[in-house]
């Protein structure tokens, strides 16, 4: 099944795609490195490392992108698929619910992530996912936070949870 | 444990509106203080020698409040992280910070940080205990004075290890090497346990760091404390220069944990916790707890801790400008 | 020593030390099956319990946490490709792969034997040599520091599945994000971007949940409908005996391989692991068959990290020194008894070490009593529909990722470490040696730079001290043969040759 949220293409073009990005990535960490204190032989500072790692980084990913150019055959041509959107959803609700976090506080954040991926990933009704979500938020807030002693934060509720 | 505490008071919303609608906001200065449990933010981990000194002092300073006082761990940016998080906390109380010397007077002369000494207001200094610097029995001098002498004559000869480069302990050493003419190379490491490793594997010449951790090989002889960090003798090691022996007395850090608040917390309210960290730390259960591993118990005003602060923060921003470290 | 062991054992079989190592291990294995809790949180929180307890109990609690912490890491490793910690990274390799082929139970079970095996094995180790482990302990500077951890690095580049490129860039990709952060030397800020959040560089927690949990999970999504739960039957539960006499070499061998790596500072369990990996997958006759549900891939790491808990004990309790966080609490604890650890701790107070050692001969025992039952009880847990699974397990993810450092920013981290590891997977990188170059990153440049201070900037005078001698030496000669291998093609016969 064929559809927009995805994208096809073929190992080779990946990996030379992944090479260009580590290529260019290898060319930010040298600029990067630049800018720290190189420090003496005997107190190496802190540019040395991530120099170096650069540097190398460079020189494989160079190697990759000559390997994949070079890639014939079955292996270059084995078609990858990225992406559903199921992923983009749940990858988007992980990220909204990592922004909102902390101003929102635990219960809700869990009820909003497990509400919107309950009803993506299963075929029950609005009603039902609403009633589960709120339920596994606050069970797993009392076991969590109250049995283990977790760090959650309490957001916009706190007035009413202390 | 506060095991279903929640379930409780979930079950009674109702009844914390109309709460908190009586006790509310227009009549802030009549509210009662504490009514609610106090949280203590400490910038490092659990489990540590910081965190175990104030989940004692919030242990013992909850009764005296009449409230529970709970420590969280904050942990990260070698303290900056907590820091930050007190500082910009609602100075109402409910929030303060358990710190240690590096935030506050060392950290924001080698790296930006969001906050200035006025941003926040001491409490109350729990305790202090110095620091030492000792070598292996075979180590051509015997007391503080022919220790100093023999560095000066070896520049840059040996090696001392500390907790990193602009830590504590190299900024302290540092301050007293600085007057005296000692060159000598200082070796990072992560914490007192590691320099006592490398120190014992011969790694390293000189162990810089607490007392607590080497006294172990102070006693069984194989390791001897030529100098220690205050102006006072310690008699755990008698071995040991002070500073006024060695002709600095002013050349003194301590390491100590202390509470402050958020700045602009009412001055009732600072005044009472004062008193209690104050009556908490002078306790004979504090007390023994520390005295027990060579720390002395302060319990200091709110205003002689702002004044040692301010003096350690200026102080350590010169030891960083004169041995070529600090904000690039 | 046997009447000191005989005391021991009769501390530890009193009916209070009992229940106290009990409660340990049983609350070791809770926090160790939660990822993100992990032992640290565990003991942090029994802590102020053991302030009224005498220390021999105190101690025989908490060690039990740490060790019971061990044999629960990998369950959720194994059953959702969720590593909580950095020594239950390799276990997915294999360890979920035999899940999905229905074999969750005997994975488990393998574990929990060769958790008991390890942990016992360290522990008579701990009792004939701590004196003696501890002083090459300490003979280990960080130049031999510096030459151990570029060997792990060389060991690591065997355990990828993919093209020899790939893997090296995957642990190139690892050093360079670990350098992300303040510099553990001078504290300048490193791609920090000005932001305090990333001073202590990115979350390992992050990353791991991200590039394995999450990934694993998008990874199903994309046919959640014909992702069928598994349905364990009581004989799938059990191990066959082709499994079990699969495991038994590599359990002895990851016994060896801890107890042997154990005197490595601060990381020897996470280097056990994998170390142990590329030895069972080396000598396999089916070294394809390595991550793709390989039984002696899961059994050899586990055993091995457990066989590193008794030498992770040694620098405490000989020396007074903690090396790891984990035991750091051990010596508070000891602390506020009045108990200095150290040279004397032996000798002066010999009820605490035999009682302790007695304890965990004890606790080992108890922890596979409890762990045998319990693998019924998670594999059970695979029966729970995808679709209802799946979110609950992004919202443990969640959890876990947020109590370790309370920073909301670290979900976003796992976020962008879940699409990055499912595209790495898409284009067939390996995630694992990126998680664990992270973990070796700053301890290779760290002892480096440690050792170049220390000898004044001389490469010649990293030759200094016995053990740094035989160990620089010993990696100097490996990394010109693996040099040449690699460029006459050879690389894959290279560890057979030295």
């Amino acid at each position: 099944m064929k559809n927009a949220a995805e994208l096809t293409t073929t190992m080779r073009r990946g990996e030379i795609i992944a090479a260009v990005v580590l290529l260019l990535l290898s060319a930010g960490i040298i600029a990067g490195a630049w800018e720290m204190p190189v420090g003496s032989a005997a107190q190496p500072g802190a540019a040395i490392f991530p120099l170096g790692l650069g540097f190398l980084l460079g020189l494989i990913s160079l190697g990759l992108l000559l390997r994949a150019v070079r890639l014939r055959g079955e292996e270059a041509a084995e078609p990858v698929q990225i992406g559903h959107p199921q992923i983009w959803l749940t990858l988007f609700i992980l990220f909204i619910v990592g922004l909102v976090f902390d101003w929102l506080g635990y219960l809700i954040s869990a009820t909003l992530l497990m509400a919107v991926l309950l009803r993506s990933y299963s075929t029950l009704r609005w009603h039902v996912v609403l009633l589960a979500a709120v339920g596994a938020s606050i069970v797993s807030w009392l076991i969590f936070s109250q049995l283990l002693d977790a760090s959650l934060p309490m957001g916009v509720l706190e007035p009413l949870l202390r | 444990m506060k095991n279903f505490r929640l379930s409780l008071r979930s079950s009674l919303p109702v009844l914390a509106v109309a709460a908190g609608l009586l006790s509310g906001p227009t009549v802030g200065a009549a509210e009662k203080y504490p009514s609610r449990p106090i949280e203590i933010i400490v910038p490092t981990g659990a489990g540590g020698g910081t965190d175990l000194v104030f989940r004692q002092l919030a242990d013992l300073v909850g009764p005296i409040l009449g409230t529970n006082v709970v420590v969280s761990n904050r942990p990260g940016g070698g303290g900056v992280i907590g820091t930050i998080a007190i500082t910009r906390a609602k100075p109402d109380g409910y929030i303060l910070g358990g710190l240690w010397n590096a935030p506050l007077t060392m950290t924001p002369h080698l790296n930006p940080v969001p906050y200035t000494p006025q941003d926040y207001l001491p409490i109350s200094m729990a305790d202090t205990s110095p620091t030492v610097l000792c070598t292996k029995k075979d180590f051509p001098a015997n007391n503080g004075k022919e220790f100093i002498d023999y560095l000066k004559k070896n520049p840059n000869k040996f090696t001392y290890g500390n907790d990193g480069v602009g830590g504590t302990i190299q900024l302290t050493m540092e301050r007293i090497f600085l007057p005296l003419g000692v060159k000598a190379r200082a070796v990072p490491f992560s914490g007192a346990g590691e320099t006592l490793k490398n120190f014992l594997g011969g790694h390293i010449d000189i162990y810089g760091g607490s007392m607590t951790t080497i006294l172990p090989y102070v006693k069984d002889g194989s390791a001897k404390c030529l100098l220690v960090t205050s102006p006072r003798s310690v008699s755990s090691m008698p071995d040991a220069a002070n500073l006024t022996e060695l002709g600095v007395p002013d050349r003194s850090t301590l390491l100590w944990h202390g509470l402050i608040a958020p700045k602009g917390l009412p001055a009732d309210r600072a005044a009472l916790l004062e008193k209690a960290f104050q009556q908490a730390a002078r306790s004979p259960q504090f007390r023994e707890y520390m005295e027990s591993r060579g720390i002395t118990v302060e319990g200091s005003s709110s205003a002689d801790f702002r004044k040692l602060i301010d003096s350690e923060y200026a102080a350590m921003g010169e030891v960083m400008a004169q041995i070529g470290l600090g904000k690039k | 020593m046997m009447s000191y062991l005989i005391d021991g054992f009769a501390l530890a079989l009193r009916p209070d030390n009992l229940l106290y190592c009990f409660i340990g291990v049983f609350w070791g294995t809770i926090v160790g099956v939660l990822p993100g809790l992990g032992p640290l949180a565990g003991l942090t929180l029994l802590l102020p319990l053991t302030f009224h307890l005498e220390p021999a109990s105190a101690i025989i609690m908490l060690a039990g946490i740490f060790y019971g912490a061990m044999y629960g890491g990998s369950t959720t490793s194994i059953l959702l490709r969720m590593p909580g910690e950095a020594a239950s990274v390799i276990t997915c390799l294999d360890g979920h792969e035999m899940a999905k082929q229905g074999r969750a139970g005997p994975a488990l079970v393998v574990v929990a034997i060769g958790s008991f095996v390890g942990g016992t094995v360290s522990v008579v180790g701990l009792m004939m040599f701590a004196p003696l482990l501890a002083k090459l302990m300490l003979q280990v500077g960080p130049a031999a520091e510096f030459a151990l951890m570029v060997f792990a690095l060389l060991v690591m580049s065997l355990i990828g599945t993919g093209h020899v490129l790939k893997t090296v860039t995957m642990i190139l990709l690892g050093l360079v994000i670990g350098t992300i952060g303040l510099d553990p030397i001078t504290g300048y800020p490193r791609y920090t971007f000005g932001l305090i959040e990333l001073s202590d560089g990115i979350s390992f927690v992050g990353m791991a949940l991200g590039l394995f949990g999450v990934s694993e999970i998008l990874l199903n999504l994309e046919n959640i409908a014909n992702v069928k739960p598994i349905r364990p039957t009581l004989k799938s539960l059990m191990p066959r005996w082709q499994d079990l006499r699969d495991a038994a070499p590599s359990i002895g061998r990851g016994s060896a391989i801890g107890f042997l790596f154990g005197f490595i500072p601060g990381i020897s369990h996470v280097i056990s692991t994998f170390v142990s990996y590329a030895v069972e997958k080396r000598i396999s006759k089916h070294p394809e068959q390595f991550g793709h549900g390989a039984i002696a891939g899961v059994a050899g790491p586990e055993t091995a990290n457990n066989a590193t808990t008794g030498s992770a004990m040694i620098p405490l309790l000989v020396l007074g020194i903690p090396a790891i966080p984990a035991t750091a609490i051990l010596l508070s604890a000891l602390m506020i008894h009045g108990l200095q650890p150290g040279p004397e701790l032996i000798s002066k107070h010999p009820e605490i070490f035999w009682g302790l050692i007695a304890s965990m001969y004890i606790g080992n025992f108890m922890l596979l009593i409890l762990n045998l039952p319990l693998v019924g009880l998670f594999v059970n847990l695979l029966r729970v529909p995808y679709a209802y699974l799946a979110p609950t397990v992004l919202l443990f993810c969640i959890i876990g990722i947020y109590s370790v450092n309370t920073n909301a920013s670290d979900i976003l981290i796992m976020v962008g470490f879940g699409l990055l590891g499912y595209l790495l997977r898409k284009f067939k990188f390996d995630a694992a040696p990126l998680l664990l170059a992270v973990v070796l990153g700053e301890r290779i440049e760290v002892s480096l730079r440690r050792a170049l201070i220390i000898s004044d900037g001389s490469y010649i005078g990293l030759l200094q001290g016995g053990a740094s001698k035989i160990f620089v030496s010993a990696v100097v000669l490996l990394v010109v043969l693996q040099f040449v291998a690699v460029l006459l093609g050879y690389r894959k016969k290279m560890f057979s040759d030295v």
